[in-house]
């Protein structure tokens, strides 16, 4: 092989490998972006074990082709495990599986990729001579190349798995070209990898099917925005996006609870901003108040179309209705971007479970809509809950939403039930059955629930009152965009059907004060520095400490910008191979610039602990309300560039201590993949992202003073 | 607060606040949790050698030494006497249409204190009240109500019946029956709610207290019944026989599960077998399954199932078929087998029409089976 | 499969005629017990075989038996001081059960605070985590303590004949981790009793099994009988949660045969849940597969 190819194409492969598996993986457990975290997190851990085995004593005689072929097949073999990981776990499909087993998963697949490509990567520097910084830039190059490929290209046009399968078929190609002409087996080999990605290709739906049996699956489309699919039972049409249902078809009246309760507050509303779940029949239920103009909001145009294709075109009508105005945008942007004012805001979304979904059900997003409402305008949603017994969990959870509201609105109201719908106001409220059945009456409504005689079931005083002092009595905590604690709460509703142990583990944590995770680490670390300084400063290896910090530091940066991502903008699914592309070229770029320095000094390393300090410093200044959606991305391109000059700084001043430089690293990824998993589980959900931002803060600051105040007594010769 | 919610909320305090509402007052104030109430000695069992006893109460018959529990969990042998843990132990009090139990022949359009203890003698993987039902007494938040309080608390409510439902009645069979009959002495009618594990004997000294009962037949296999409910099919079928030759009424839901026990098939057998064994009057209800509990994974049941049930059913010569669970269904409607028209209209827990005279079809004259007044 | 190994300790002075226990020789006993199950004859490094430094250790008893037949005081004491000699805290050890009344009743003397704490799962502030766990057959809430308190878990369980189950040992008693226990006594306990086990928050805590068999009920069981208490004055230990309570089933049946009576298998209760352990790869079942080793100590 030429020699630049190989190592472009061990970026290409990598990076496309982990974006789809990625996506897959994100599908799979129901787009909860903490799950990125745990992948990238198990990636990073795996690609720097595989870079850590020996390559074995010898310069390896051949290109690294052979196990580029062989982590194709493994890419494969990872795919088919994730779609029939419910089998493997035991679970039924639909079923929900919790954060031990996409943990399970995220080791497992990354192991099968990651470290026979991380192994590829010091192949590739042996046979460049040892030049680890030209092949980092090199992979760097190949990364960026296959995400944007990805990004502009592939996702638009093809399911997760035909586009692995074309990746993996045009790298085939160039396995073929950089193989030894002479060596007949070279044909065996790209047949193989070509047939293997023509079957994965056409095998994607029949395995999707056969996944899902015993229920019938009848159509799924990769989109940008999440892995849609649809079963059909009988004339009953559900559709999944991401494994949890958006949608259920018909569902007899189900809609109507959604819908009348807020709009049968005041007398004639006139403008009505419906987010999500039009199709299911809301809009329908919306319509029915005749003076009323829908915006309907969605963020995803195919999940219109797949409705258009599966459900009943009398379902369909309201949207079609001159009277209704469909706008494919995502629902909070909208809202910043209107300027129209409504006379109620209904929410038809699923359950908080994921920072995609949460960040309806934050004080922010509350703020949003109260801007946008009419005086005395309302809004309105439901969540899950329980009709005759209100447990301890179920009412903490319910008293979040509730104080949520209350940090923004004047008036709040529960209306009990299988499912609770709140209600909130900057006007008095109702909720007296009376009222209601006769605002109903004056409106005209036709509808199955909002009759005297149900809702005086449903609202019996005796129902309220046990609601109300479930709510009142339960303690509550404000669920914020960059404090996403509904992840706790997720951690106890959605975790009812987890194997027990992580949600426990959460629960455990939640009860401890943060400075015992949050600061004391840090202290800790302070005092190690101090010894360090004091005992060890003509070390060789002291650097190697903030070496890993600085490695810790850029992952736990990246997956906390990605969550922030997600809060401000929704759709961190669909950006996440734009998203890890800035991330790349950053280190393309930092690579670079840490090439053309003629030789790497101890300053180097200062400067760019330095960086990282102020890096932090402004991520965590910027990220404290919407920021525009290009700063993300320079952001990531930032920390990436950092990371870049970093890594290839450090390489050459530790070069001849290869072994040392092994240690330092694998310490590094060990504590990284650690921090990741704290961060992702415990810091995130229960601090927030701008606690994590400080923390770092201080971290990169004390390693900054002690590089400085340690400098000073070079013992470095090279 | 605007002045109407207040007087709505000042009425809903005033009902609940009232001399008449002692135990809700007490429960709405946050008490419950562990009583000082002595326990009482459960009915239905006999002793063994060696301070073992065996329990009578339903077909399970759970022989347990010392110390031991029943499946139901509320009912401990305590050196050789066995007692109910649960009775008075009230865990969910509501007042609810009677049409929600679902009753549809029987006092319709009125409401019935509905109340439940904890605990139940199977363990239904779909089961909607697990949080109830599937727990100890000691598990979970529960007001203490004698049987007279809670009789008086029907009278408050202006209930004309009280409704033991939730969980299952048979394993708080002392407290239901006392209750019952402090219900009766005013008044109040009583009616059941239960899944049918229920033994002869216990099941006849009820049936000589409450007014009316219906069963939860959850499937017609035997298989079904060991995979998903824990339970046993033939008590139920004898217990729905033995309702159905008394003169108490009986209604029978039969839940839906898709794929799980919907074959037309079983449910033209389950049809041939109410007719032949308990009449072709006796109220069915195809009610609607929702993901619950242990079987969250399937979808709703849809509702042209429900209806080819319904049509199966009916063709089989059952004349009073009905889908539950979808509130505006037309199928809600009771229909007059002899002339076809509407005698009740039904939306939901809404009455549009009775169109009944004296228990008779005001069009056509044919009875009307069911308790009308 | 490699075999599981299953040491059983007896010693005629582990209880006195009178019926006392005497724990300087049932200490004895679980020094000897933890050595051979470990291969290390060092008290320090047996324990530690067992158990990471900074690991919470939760001893579940069973004292459903009241105080003629549970674990008691007297069996589970010394075990917290053999641990302790071996480097773990007893500040850090929970022995537990379902109810403080059950705990009171078999003897002990609740200690919700100070270690080794004593306590059950209906103190305020602990009891049963909210979260269901599905698995398989079994739908139950976990003790909180099992859950949350503790990150290592023995199970010091009473060998007794059980009416349904045939016996109750190490595995069953578990049940009294769960919400729920009496929904698992179907079908003689099986698969539950295995399934329970199985479960995430047992399986992954349970580090031993040791069975008090100092005096087993071999007959009518599980409530206690004089006449069918047998003093058989040993400790049964392993490793292996299943292989431990099949050679606690063997024990029962020797005392049987001892009496006269016939087997559990010929009584048709032979413990049906130990090959379903043994299928779902939770250890070993068939004799052929167990290494039985019996001491005697002093």
């Amino acid at each position: 092989m030429r020699s630049g190819l190989p190592p472009f194409l061990l970026g290409f492969l990598s990076a496309s490998f982990q974006l789809y598996l990625l996506r897959e993986f994100s599908a799979r457990f129901y787009g909860n972006e903490l799950t990125f975290g745990l992948f990238l997190g198990a990636w990073l851990l795996w690609g720097g074990l595989g870079s850590l085995a020996r390559p074995g004593a010898r310069v390896p005689s051949r290109g690294p082709a052979r196990v580029y072929a062989l982590t194709i097949l493994l890419f494969f073999a990872a795919l088919i495990a994730l779609r029939f990981s419910h089998r493997a776990l035991g679970a039924l499909p639909g079923e929900m599986t919790g954060l031990a087993p996409a943990l399970a998963f995220a080791v497992g697949l990354a192991m099968l990729v990651s470290f026979p490509l991380g192994r590829s990567f010091v192949l590739n520097s042996a046979l460049l001579g040892g030049d680890v910084p030209r092949v980092y830039f090199l992979e760097s190059v190949g990364a960026v190349a296959a995400g944007l490929l990805i990004h502009f290209l592939l996702v638009p046009q093809a399911s997760n798995w035909a586009g692995g399968a074309m990746v993996a078929a045009a790298a085939s190609l160039f396995i073929f070209a950089g193989m030894e002409p002479s060596k007949k087996r070279r044909w065996v080999v790209l047949c193989t990898l070509l047939a293997a990605a023509a079957a994965v290709a056409w095998l994607d739906m029949p395995a999707q099917r056969a996944a899902w049996k015993p229920l019938r699956l009848v159509e799924a489309v990769d989109t940008r925005h999440a892995k849609l699919q649809v079963l059909r039972t009988a004339e009953q049409v559900s559709l999944l996006a991401n494994g949890l249902p958006i949608l259920t078809s018909p569902d007899p009246a189900g809609a109507e609870e959604g819908v009348h309760f807020a709009l049968l507050q005041r007398s004639g509303p006139r403008r009505v901003l419906l987010i999500g779940g039009g199709a299911c029949g809301g809009a329908a239920e919306v319509l029915k108040h005749v003076d009323v103009r829908l915006d309907y909001v969605e963020l995803d145009p195919r999940v219109i179309r797949l409705a258009e294709g599966h459900l009943d075109p009398r379902e369909l009508e309201p949207l079609r209705s001159p009277r209704t105005r469909i706008i494919f945008e995502d629902g909070r942007a909208y809202l910043r971007r209107t300027r129209d004012a409504y006379d109620a805001v209904l929410l038809d979304l699923p359950e908080p479970a994921t920072a995609q979904i949460n960040r309806f059900y934050t004080r922010e997003f509350f703020a949003e809509v109260r801007d946008r409402l009419r005086p005395g305008g309302v809004l309105s949603f439901r969540v899950p809950s329980a009709e005759n017994y209100i447990g301890p969990d179920l009412a903490r959870f319910l008293a979040g939403l509730s104080a949520t509201l209350r940090a923004v609105f004047l008036e709040v109201a529960a209306v009990p039930g299988a499912n609770c719908v709140f209600l909130a106001s900057d006007r008095p409220l109702s909720i007296d059955p009376d009222e209601l059945a006769e605002a109903a009456v004056e409106a005209r409504i036709e509808s199955r629930f909002f009759t005297r005689e149900m809702l005086a079931a449903r609202l019996h005083p005796i129902r309220i009152a046990t609601l109300d002092r479930s709510i009142g009595e339960a303690p509550a905590r404000i669920n914020r965009d960059l404090v996403p604690v509904s992840y706790y709460f997720h951690s106890i509703l959605w975790a009812a059907q987890f194997r027990g142990l992580e949600a426990d583990f959460l629960r455990f944590f939640a009860r401890i004060p943060a400075a015992w995770v949050l600061d004391a680490p840090l202290i800790a670390l302070a005092l190690a520095l101090i010894l360090l300084r004091a005992f060890g400063r003509t070390s060789r290896y002291r650097v190697l400490v903030p070496v890993a910090g600085m490695g810790f530091t850029t992952i736990l940066a990246e997956m906390a910008l990605l969550i922030a991502f997600q809060a401000f903008f929704g759709y961190v699914y669909g950006k996440i191979a734009l998203l890890l592309t800035s991330f790349m070229a950053g280190l393309v770029a930092g690579a670079w610039m840490g090439r053309k320095r003629a030789s790497a000094s101890f300053s180097d390393l200062i400067g760019v602990q330095g960086g990282f300090v102020v890096l932090l410093a402004v991520t965590r200044a910027v990220l404290v309300r919407t920021v525009p959606e290009v700063l993300p991305y320079l952001l990531l391109l930032a920390f990436g560039a950092l990371g870049g000059f970093l890594f290839v700084a450090a390489s050459r001043i530790l070069r001849g201590n290869t072994a040392h430089l092994g240690l330092g690293y694998g310490f590094d990824l060990i504590g990284s993949f650690l921090g990741i998993l704290a961060a992702a589980t415990l810091v995130i959900p229960l601090w927030g992202i701008p606690a994590l931002l400080s923390r770092l803060t201080v971290l990169n600051s004390l390693l900054f003073i002690f590089l400085a105040t340690t400098s000073r007594h070079p013992s470095q010769k090279a | 607060m605007n002045r109407r919610r207040f007087l709505h909320d000042a009425a809903a305090a005033a009902l609940l606040l009232g001399p008449g509402l002692p135990a809700l007052r007490a429960a709405l104030a946050g008490k419950g949790g562990a009583s000082g109430r002595s326990p009482v000695e459960a009915r239905y069992y006999r002793k063994l050698p060696d301070r073992e006893i065996e329990c009578l109460l339903c077909p399970r018959l759970c022989r347990l030494g010392d110390k031991e529990r029943g499946y139901c969990g509320v009912r401990e042998n305590v050196g050789g006497t066995y007692y109910t843990l649960v009775y008075g132990g009230v865990c969910s009090f509501n007042v609810d249409p009677i049409e929600k139990k679902p009753f549809f022949h029987f006092l319709p359009g009125t409401a019935a204190l509905s109340m439940a203890t904890a605990g139940c003698n199977v363990n239904c993987r779909f089961c909607q009240n697990w949080e109830i039902s599937q727990v100890r007494p000691e598990q979970i938040a529960h007001i203490e109500m004698s049987p007279e309080a809670a009789a008086r608390e029907a009278a408050a409510a202006r209930c004309p019946s009280i409704a033991y439902t939730y969980s299952e009645p048979t394993v708080f069979i002392e407290y239901m029956m006392d209750t019952a009959e402090e219900a009766r002495k005013r008044k109040i009618r009583n009616v059941v709610v239960t899944g049918g594990h229920i033994s002869r004997r216990p099941l006849e000294d009820l049936l000589e207290v409450v007014d009316a009962v219906k069963v939860d037949l959850k499937g017609f296999t035997q298989d079904f019944y060991a995979r998903y409910v824990r339970g046993e099919l033939d008590p139920v079928l004898d217990a729905i026989r033995a309702v159905g030759r008394s003169r108490i009424w009986l209604e029978i839901v039969y839940l839906v599960i898709p794929t799980l026990n919907d074959d037309p098939g079983l449910i033209r057998k389950m049809a041939r077998w109410v007719k032949n064994e308990v009449g072709a009057r006796v109220p069915v209800h195809f009610s609607r399954f929702h993901p619950m509990y242990l079987l969250k994974n399937l979808p709703p049941t849809p509702v042209s199932t429900l209806e080819r049930s319904r049509e199966t059913a009916l063709a089989e010569g059952l004349k009073f078929v009905y889908v539950g669970n979808v509130p505006g269904h037309p199928s809600e409607n009771t229909i007059c087998p002899g002339c076809g028209t509407a005698v009740i209209e039904r939306s939901g827990f809404t009455l549009r029409g009775l169109h009944l005279d004296n228990g008779r079809c005001a069009t056509c004259g044919e009875t009307i089976d069911g308790i009308w007044a | 499969m490699a075999t599981s190994r299953v040491v059983v300790v007896r010693a005629a002075g582990a209880r006195a005629t009178s019926g006392a226990l005497e724990r300087p020789v049932i200490s004895r006993m679980f020094r000897r017990g933890l050595a051979l199950i470990s291969g290390e004859s060092d008290e320090a490094r047996a324990v530690r075989f067992f158990f990471r430094l900074g690991d919470r250790i939760g001893i579940k008893v069973n004292t459903i038996g009241g105080k003629a037949l549970s674990t008691g005081p007297d069996v589970a004491l010394p075990l917290v001081e053999c641990l302790a000699r071996g480097g773990m805290p007893a500040e850090d050890m929970i022995i537990w059960d379902r109810t403080n009344r059950e705990i009171r009743d078999a003897g002990y003397t609740l200690s919700p605070r100070r270690g080794p704490r004593v306590f059950g799962t209906d103190t305020d502030g602990v009891g049963y985590g909210p979260d269901l766990v599905s698995h398989l057959n079994v739908g139950s809430l976990f003790s909180r303590i099992q859950t949350d308190l503790v990150s290592a878990s023995v199970s010091l369980a009473v060998l007794k004949d059980h009416g349904l189950a045939g016996i109750t040992a190490g595995m069953k008693n578990y049940f009294g981790a769960v919400h729920n226990p009496n929904k698992y006594h179907d079908s003689r306990c099986d698969p539950f009793v295995a399934e329970v086990f199985d479960a995430a928050p047992v399986k992954s805590k349970h580090r031993i099994t040791i069975l008090d068999a100092l005096v087993v009920q071999c007959h009518r069981g599980p409530s206690y009988h004089a006449r069918w208490a047998e003093p058989f004055r040993g400790l049964v230990f392993s490793t292996d949660p299943v292989a431990a309570d099949s050679v606690g089933r063997a024990i029962v049946d020797r005392i049987r045969a001892a009496k006269g009576l016939p087997s559990l298998e010929e009584e048709g209760r032979e413990p049906l849940y130990l090959a379903t352990a043994q299928r779902m790869g939770l250890g070993r079942a068939d004799p052929a597969g167990i290494e039985t080793i019996e001491e005697t100590v002093r």
